[in-house]
């Protein structure tokens, strides 16, 4: 039994490279991820696991890394909002997602869109065939207080519809 | 001089956005200096009681743990706030860092840990012992008032922090003339904000050069330079604020709170930066609240619908402080004046009480009263429309301020400079289903088992307040703009904004204005935000104010620098300056196509070339603009709902929702539209889900997500959305304010679709939000059925006597 407040190893791939730090077994994966290894892409916004922002992906699933405990990731891949895009030099290209967020205006302040980004893009890889309807209830655990969702629903249903027919 | 191609009208890609979508933003949480200490706090656990002891002594003992503070710590170094504007008898209670003596409201700060993790601190807090003796708690805004009720602040005389009366003319008369009289009471329930990004702050003070540096969330950088330099006795001139993204605020981040205030002063007394983020719970507890209104209110028509006269009763619940610097009466006040919104209104009455009470306190939060007066006008025109067998845009139509009677003065003495009110009634309506497809629609709901209603609501918004607002009452709030505009070496030109986003797209509308009245490429301007060490002075984000002031301000700066461009020009190129036109980056001689210098040239020339310019020639090609905009000037609107409820559940469905907006001269529409949806999705928010649920004894029962119930996006519909641009004349571009638009008339058109859904069972509904619990118990009791349990609805304040006329719109 690890001692909640006695530092431990913690090593696992986050967006596709390995890190280990030291942290406590009762720190969440997400203050792991943003005070210990600086990825502070992924936002706190309850800490109680209804708001959806700090949504991850833990070995391709979506999880809420405020109710995720670091260690749970140890020696798994994890994947932040910070990953999505690619770099091309100076460039930092972004991921087709974030190119239709953008497009769309699907944020405005922006503190929920890595949450909203990283569900969709779990929900598009599992099912590109959402329709709009679908969408609106598959991401119903992200809450935006800007947009009314609308814009998101769009540019999420656009990028499914890249992702089928890239699959097509 | 012509602008060959606009930028400013463009559904522009937002420059905020790449960072933010790559994880790159920077919210306050986001910094961690280095040796940074971090807070938490004691909060209070009842909402009235003396605090007879507090033991720090456990606490301080914990490893990890630096400091403990209470109230004793810091009220010798910081001197008390409380908002004050100079409104006759507003009173109010004295607010400190931390709870002084008494605790005002579940979760008001009462002992501060510091200690070197976030949750070393926490911890701490379990550590501390607290003892207190419960007062009488202070929780119905009318019981509040009552003289026999306990005080909230004994230093004052009552729990009344200010009454007022507001419109002109014989009301009496004009009651007594009219064929019908009717009379609606109304409640909204106590919103907050719910920013995602919880308000946070990292404070950080230098002893050797007395200066502060604080990065936190917040709407309005410059007044709480100022504020803070006033409360902790420090210089102005020695105070940065720092904010880069804000994750949201709608008002609610344009206050000096105790926990933010005690976080610098634990800074300055512990020589290391201390950062305190609030989690949510905090945030539902202590961010200030809104809409806590009760009102009462009646119509005087004549028989062809033409209204004779309006009389308000209005109870606003302030909460426990007046919030420093915009006090508490903001909200109660615009209920009260702007009711008579965009109708003819020959003669008002409106008679406004503000109550304090043990809740966290109430402030400006998007739509500031307007919902809630919206709501309350609304209401009565679809009720009066029943009584007179009128359809309700016809009631509406009838009643509507015409173009030719702008401007018009209405009868609260609110000057609206121009608008649509008609034709925006006109481009709804025809959006919308009517006549026997309407019929058909709601016959085909009902053997769904649901009841189909169409809601409308037409309205105006103050928009843009100048100095009057704030300033001229006393506040340390300024009313303008300044807008830094700076052309680079290399022809790029930099603009320095002194009022930051947050989150509504400043930065891009402000490059889109610079880009058309400085005469350069879109893309070719950098715009820097949120450092008062670097920018010039702005107020900040508020009142729907910053498209009309901080793009006047950027405007004015940017056709500054081109005059010096084009003076450079001509001079180089031997012509008149007058006969020069910029555009895209190029300066060409009107006529001469042929002949022609870029801004890169010239920005060279005038950085490194200055030998072949003239001594008296200005070189300088960075000019800050300045702009303090109009009094105020009114957007206007209409929107309408269409909703289905269900008839054994009562859960409200809505299907459609359309709106007709008109913000004067549109920016960026994209933008424009975002603001709309946004503001529409709160307002749906306040009529169907949100409310923050004290219980008798004052305490919050809603301090989760799960309990505060925000829209997610299968309970909102795709708003349709119509743009008409009356550019107003007394803005320098001719924009409005668009902010707030959409929560303004949201809760107004869905409260009417849902009671012109139930009005099929002679059922209404008066309080928000409409609950299934409301919507069964109406439909039960119109059938006939009483339910034995007390209603679910607040008290609202009696209306002095009407007459014999009046037959009262609610049960």
């Amino acid at each position: 039994m690890l001692d909640a407040h006695e530092p431990t190893q913690v090593s696992l791939t986050v967006n596709g490279k390995p890190e280990s730090a030291r942290t406590t077994p009762r720190t969440t994966l997400a203050d792991f991820l943003r005070h210990d290894l600086g990825l502070t892409g992924t936002h706190l916004g309850c800490e109680h696991g209804v708001c959806g922002a700090c949504t991850v992906r833990l070995d391709g699933r979506a999880v809420r890394s405020c109710l995720t405990l670091a260690v749970q990731a140890q020696g798994s891949t994890v994947d932040t909002v910070e990953g999505l895009g690619e770099t091309a030099g100076t460039e930092d290209v972004l991921h087709p997602l974030q190119q239709k967020f953008w497009e769309h205006q699907a944020l405005q302040c922006g503190f929920c869109t890595p949450g909203f980004l990283m569900a969709a893009v779990t929900a598009v890889e599992e099912n590109p065939d959402l329709s709009r309807d679908e969408i609106r209830e598959r991401l119903s655990g992200n809450l935006c207080r800007c947009t009314g969702y609308a814009p998101i629903v769009a540019a999420i249903a656009e990028y499914a519809e890249q992702v089928r027919e890239a699959r097509a | 001089m012509s602008i060959t191609e606009g930028w400013v009208g463009r559904r522009v890609k937002r420059v905020e956005d790449p960072k933010i979508l790559l994880g790159r933003g920077r919210y306050a949480d986001d910094v961690t200096p280095a040796r940074c200490l971090h807070a938490a706090f004691v909060r209070a656990p009842v909402a009235h009681a003396l605090i007879t002891a507090i033991d720090v002594e456990a606490a301080k003992q914990a490893p990890g743990v630096v400091a403990v503070f209470t109230a004793d710590d810091f009220n010798p170094m910081c001197r008390s706030w409380k908002g004050l504007l100079d409104w006759p008898g507003l009173v109010g209670g004295d607010q400190r860092p931390l709870a002084t003596g008494k605790m005002h409201y579940v979760g008001e700060p009462v002992v501060m840990v510091v200690a070197e993790s976030r949750a070393v601190a926490e911890d701490a807090l379990e550590l501390v012992t607290l003892d207190y003796e419960e007062l009488a708690p202070v929780v119905d805004a009318i019981a509040a008032l009552d003289p026999s009720a306990a005080k909230v602040h004994d230093e004052l005389p009552s729990n009344l922090a200010f009454e007022g009366t507001f419109g002109t003319g014989d009301v009496e008369a004009a009651f007594a003339e009219a064929a019908v009289v009717v009379e609606t009471g109304i409640s909204t329930a106590r919103h907050t904000a719910v920013a995602l990004e919880p308000r946070g702050v990292v404070a950080e003070f230098d002893p050797s050069a007395k200066s502060l540096t604080v990065r936190l969330s917040t709407q309005a950088p410059h007044m709480l330079q100022s504020v803070f330099a006033e409360l902790l006795g420090l210089r102005e001139s020695n105070i940065r604020v720092l904010t880069d993204e804000v994750g949201g605020a709608f008002g609610m981040k344009a206050h000096v709170y105790s926990d933010e205030v005690a976080t610098c002063a634990a800074s300055i007394l512990l020589r290391r930066p201390v950062k305190w983020i609030q989690d949510r719970v905090e945030s539902l507890q202590s961010d200030t609240q809104a809409r806590d209104e009760r009102v009462s209110a009646a119509l005087a028509v004549a028989a062809d619908g033409r209204i004779l006269g309006l009389r308000s009763e209005v109870v606003s619940d302030g909460g426990a402080y007046s919030v420093y610097p915009r006090s508490m009466v903001t909200e109660g006040i615009q209920v009260a004046t702007i009711m008579p919104g965009p109708y003819r209104i020959p003669v008002y009455s409106g008679h406004l009480r503000v109550a304090i009470t043990n809740k966290a306190p109430l402030a400006v939060y998007r739509g500031v009263g307007h919902p809630v007066a919206i709501l309350a006008m609304e209401t009565l025109l679809d009720e009066t429309a029943r009584r007179l067998g009128l359809d309700p845009a016809e009631l509406r139509r009838r009643n509507l301020i015409a173009p030719e009677e702008l401007p018009y003065t209405s009868v609260t003495g609110q000057v609206y400079d121009s608008g649509s009110h008609q034709e925006s009634l006109e481009k709804l309506v025809a959006m919308l289903p009517a006549g026997p497809d309407l019929d058909k629609r709601k016959a085909e709901a009902r053997e769904r088992g649901r009841l189909l209603g169409v809601g409308l609501a037409c309205f105006v918004e103050v928009t843009a307040p100048g100095v009057m607002f704030y300033g001229k009452r006393g506040a340390p709030i300024t009313a303008h703009d300044q807008v830094e505009v700076r052309v680079e070496a290399d022809g790029s030109v930099t603009v320095l904004l002194g009022t930051p986003g947050q989150g509504q797209g400043l930065q891009t509308t402000a490059a889109q204005v610079v880009a058309d009245h400085l005469g350069v490429s879109f893309d070719r301007i950098s715009v820097v935000s949120g450092d008062t060490a670097v920018v010039p002075h702005g107020t900040g984000v508020w009142a729907s104010r910053s498209a009309v002031v901080s793009s006047g301000a950027a405007a004015s700066a940017a056709r500054e620098v081109k005059e010096r461009l084009l003076a450079i020009a001509g001079h180089l190129l031997e012509v008149d300056p007058a006969d020069l036109e910029i555009g895209d980056g190029v300066v060409r001689v009107a006529g001469a196509p042929n002949v022609h210098l870029g801004v890169d040239e010239l920005a060279e020339v005038a950085h490194f070339r200055t030998h072949r310019l003239p001594p008296e020639l200005r070189i300088g090609l960075s000019v800050v603009g300045e702009y303090s905009g109009p009094n105020v000037t009114f957007n206007n609107g209409a929107h309408a709902a269409v909703v289905e409820v269900e008839e054994d559940s009562g859960l409200v469905h809505l299907v459609d929702y359309a709106c007709v907006e008109d913000c004067g001269v549109l920016i960026n529409p994209e933008i424009v539209d975002g603001q709309i949806r946004g503001g529409v999705a709160q307002g749906i928010g306040g009529a169907l889900f949100e409310r923050l649920y004290y219980d008798e004894s004052g305490q919050l029962l809603t301090s989760t997500l799960l309990d505060y119930l925000m829209p997610t996006g299968p309970e909102l519909p795709d708003v349709r959305i119509t743009h008409l641009e009356t550019p107003s004349p007394i803005t320098m571009l001719g924009v409005k304010g668009a902010g707030e638009a959409g929560a303004a008339g949201a809760p107004a058109a869905v409260h009417n679709a849902v009671n012109d859904a139930l009005a099929a069972l002679r059922a209404r509904v008066w309080h928000e939000p409409i609950t299934p619990e409301r919507v069964v118990r109406a439909l039960d009791e119109a059938a006939g059925h009483s339910w034995p349990e007390p209603p679910d609805t607040p008290p609202v304040p009696a209306l002095p006597h009407l007459g014999s006329t009046v037959e009262k719109g609610h049960s």
